[in-house]
């Protein structure tokens, strides 16, 4: 939505920031040019910068994206990824009516988050940050927090996702700074801390609570439902549309202006894709004799370009972390397994869990919308 | 480039891949375990053993019968024990000697041992005792802190696995009633250790600091009690040390490691059905053994201390006064001794010590005298503990007291900004005749606290006077 952004975090990994803005026409634009290409379904994210400074523009593209919903009978889903400092009752409220989903941006406790999450003059940003999960977690509408962790704070990470928990948060999704220095200590650190975080993890399934933890609800259907898991495939599953309308296939192609897929009147570019296909092919040789590839962050292009300037070549510190974390998380699934937790077995071996489970929410939101709407 | 480095060799999660519906629901049908506590299991267990005629044996001392591994009853007996099996013994002496010999090599290893006696204390009930060294702290040697914890660790991995036993590590161990992580752990056997972490600071000036651990990792003395009772109940085996009882002096690792890795094959021994355990004796050698006083024997510079200075009864107390102060018996710094003496002063406050009365303490030459005839020296083997570490200078009197008002003081006087400092109060000067007591004093603008293991005149001749 925009390059322009309130806060400067620490770890962020747009270095450059300007009032860029993606405009409601080009949206627009990009939306009938999908639906003439003969696309069903759209998933859309509003991002930054921090998108809420373009709020108004946000709704302006809902509109017409619901309208393009009914009109054309295409299925329309969207979140929102926001720092929160802008996050209000008004705001929440408008974005629910537009069933954008929430997601907010906090890296846990204070100290943790302020560490990172700072104002243009380096000042903490946790108060807003606070205020806005207050915010959401009364909404009672479910939203997500995404937790940035890095050398520097990671050893609050065990202490922040119980903070995040008490403050209401059900879905929480860890970020692993690669691009940071993660020595060997500080990765034995990430390892414990994901240790102690996956006893909390543990303790909730077995009390039966709806807790959904990145990583431990994406790292162990890799193992269970292998099949079922979607990797980051830049230009088939998603696209970055800049403000100038050109596509892009993920966020670091956008940053650096590398290999544009299409265009927002004309859509994408087969050729460009199959072309990026074939530039994000081939792993170094080290990850095939590897027992992790395949479960391993490995193949996000992002993230290799981050750490290392090429596509296929991930850093140093994703393959110390990947390590700590898929031990962690194994044990963490293998202690849950061996003693039966029900939430457990469902979530990661019955088809039909993730179905009712999203039929209960359904229900259970349905109930929330009808008791305010009793009250109101 | 960037670094990278494979997970090599075969990695499988330890939680399946699939499960077919049947699976599942059978996986989820509620198990007796699931439904009913353990001491429920326990009980049970024990009727329907009775019932059938084939009871055995769970008395609390006792581990699985003899020559079984644990947590395979009904496997052929066994003969692994060092005491049984003498290329098993050889085997343990070659990785015990290894890593002894890998913590030699400067003067002051297995420095010790000589002067180290055995506490034998029992960390779990059903186990047989851990062999806790006993070595003689005294304010000459140091104490550094604890000995190499992680060389521990590996050694007991090593020692388990001499008896085929191979330890995973990081294993949570889970109970009714207790969770911890395990230092190593053999699903198989159902057999693991745990070494009891420290947290704070150890060694003579708190030089080694622990972290707190977190909770779901440690095995808190609630937790082994809960632990021990399955244990007797044979459903697990644990070997328990206390890391923090395994102290650190003057470098040498040997002396305790020795009398750690002797814990770890006592256990190994016992868990295999043997029985005959030698508590005194090291990997095959008696340490020294010396119970207390280790100095004493060393070079005879021992200094007798004046009478009721040892302070180890509470009756030392009643020769001692104090103004401004308070005098009591405690545990710290008790020298090579179970107590000492502590004083606090308030600024302006002194202690006095008073000859017992039936004693005469002449400050004379003996035949121990090793300094010189012609002066003497009083000593005071003790610490300093400085209520405000931010304050300046403190200086600390030990003043003798003689007949006709004679006196002799020393002084020391203590660095800044320290909370604990060593005093050594040593001087010499000419003798006093006899000695009627000695006075503790202090400069300081705010209380201090002081330690005193014994105090003593150099050369001395204590009488017996009607």
């Amino acid at each position: 939505m925009t390059k322009e952004c309130n806060l400067r975090c620490r770890y962020c990994y747009q270095k450059r920031f300007s009032n860029d803005s993606l405009s409601v026409a080009t949206a627009v634009e990009t939306f009938h040019a999908a639906a003439e290409s003969g696309v069903t379904s759209l998933a859309l994210t509003f991002f930054g910068g921090e998108p809420l400074l373009r709020a108004d523009a946000i709704f302006e593209i809902m509109a017409a994206a619901r309208h393009l919903e009914r009109s054309r009978g295409i299925s329309v889903t969207a979140k929102i990824s926001t720092n929160g400092i802008l996050l209000d009752e008004g705001t929440l409220s408008r974005a629910q009516r537009w069933g954008i989903f929430v997601s907010l941006s906090i890296d846990g406790t204070e100290q943790a988050h302020n560490i990172g999450r700072v104002d243009r003059d380096g000042h903490g940003s946790y108060e807003a940050a606070d205020r806005a999960l207050r915010l959401l977690a009364a909404a009672g509408k479910p939203f997500a927090v995404y937790s940035v962790i890095t050398p520097v704070n990671v050893k609050y990470l065990a202490d922040s996702i119980a903070f995040l928990w008490n403050a209401g948060a059900r879905i929480i999704i860890n970020t692993v700074d690669y691009t940071a220095d993660w020595t060997e200590e500080a990765r034995d650190r990430l390892e414990r801390q994901y240790h102690r975080t996956g006893r909390f993890y543990r303790r909730q399934l077995e009390r039966g609570e709806f807790f959904h933890m990145d990583p431990f609800d994406s790292r162990i259907p890799a193992v269970t439902r292998p099949r079922e898991l979607k990797r980051c495939q830049p230009g088939l599953s998603q696209v970055v549309v800049a403000p100038d309308g050109t596509i892009y296939g993920c966020l670091e192609f956008f940053y650096r202006r590398l290999m544009p897929v299409g265009t927002s009147s004309t859509w994408i570019d087969r050729r460009s894709v199959q072309h990026l296909v074939q530039t994000r092919r081939g792993l170094p040789v080290e990850c095939g004799d590897c027992a992790l590839e395949g479960r391993c962050n490995n193949r996000c292009a992002c993230i290799n370009l981050r750490g290392t300037d090429t596509p296929n070549r991930p850093p140093s510190s994703l393959c110390l972390c990947e390590q700590a974390t898929l031990f962690a998380v194994d044990r963490t699934a293998e202690q849950l397994y061996r003693k039966r937790v029900p939430e457990f077995v469902l979530r990661n071996y019955s088809c039909s869990y993730h179905l009712l489970t999203g039929i209960e929410r359904l229900l259970q939101g349905m109930e929330k919308n009808d008791e305010q709407a009793h009250t109101g | 480039m960037s670094k990278l480095i494979p997970v090599r060799g075969p990695y499988l999660p330890g939680y399946p891949r699939s499960l077919s519906p049947e699976e599942i629901k059978l996986l989820l049908k509620p198990s007796l375990t699931r439904r009913f506590s353990s001491s429920t299991l326990l009980a049970g267990s024990m009727l329907l053993s009775a019932a059938t005629g084939c009871a055995q044996n769970t008395s609390v001392a006792a581990g699985p019968p003899a020559g079984q591994v644990p947590g395979q009853p009904g496997k052929p007996a066994t003969n692994m024990s060092t005491l049984k099996n003498p290329k098993l013994a050889r085997e343990v002496n070659l990785v015990t000697s290894e890593i002894l010999d890998r913590r030699a090599g400067h003067g002051f290893d297995a420095f010790w041992s000589d002067y180290t006696s055995i506490i034998a204390r029992r960390e779990l009930e059903p186990n047989p005792p851990v062999k806790y060294p006993r070595i003689p702290i005294c304010y000459g040697n140091s104490y550094n802190g604890l000995f190499d914890i992680d060389t521990a660790k590996q050694a007991t991995r090593r020692l388990f696995a001499l008896y085929g036993i191979d330890l995973e590590r990081g294993v949570t161990i889970e109970g009714e009633g207790y969770e911890f992580e395990a230092d190593g752990y053999n699903r198989e056997h159902g057999v693991g250790f745990k070494l009891l972490m420290p947290e704070g600071a150890f060694g003579l000036m708190g030089g080694q600091e622990f972290e707190a651990q977190d909770p779901d990792d440690k095995l808190d003395r609630e937790e082994m009690q809960r632990l021990a009772s399955e244990i007797s109940a044979r459903r697990i085996q644990f070997f328990v040390a206390d890391a923090a009882r395994f102290p650190l002096m003057d470098g040498d690792q040997s002396t305790p490691l020795a009398c750690y890795m002797a814990s770890v094959v006592d256990y190994l021994n016992w868990i295999h059905g043997d029985r005959h355990i030698d508590l005194s004796d090291v990997l095959g050698k008696i340490p020294g053994g010396v119970p207390d006083r280790g100095l004493l024997e060393l070079d005879g510079r021992f200094h007798p201390p004046l009478p009721g200075c040892d302070f180890e009864t509470k009756e030392d107390l009643k020769h001692w006064t104090a103004t401004k102060g308070e005098i009591a018996l405690c545990d710290r710094w008790p020298g090579f001794q179970a107590t000492s003496l502590q004083v606090t002063l308030q600024p302006g406050g002194e202690a006095v010590y008073t000859v017992p009365s039936g004693k005469k303490v002449l400050n004379a030459p003996s035949d121990d005298d090793q300094y010189s005839k012609k002066c003497s020296d009083a000593t005071f083997g003790g610490k300093v503990f400085l209520a405000d570490a931010e304050e300046a200078e403190v200086v600390v009197h030990l003043t003798l007291l003689g007949t006709e008002g004679r006196t002799w003081t020393f002084s020391k006087k203590l660095p800044r900004k320290v909370t604990v400092a060593a005093v050594e109060m040593r001087a010499e000067g000419p003798r006093l005749g006899e000695i009627k007591g000695l006075k503790i004093s202090a400069e300081s603008k705010g209380p201090i606290v002081l330690y005193a293991d014994t105090f003593g005149v150099h050369p001395v001749k204590i009488e017996d006077v009607e």
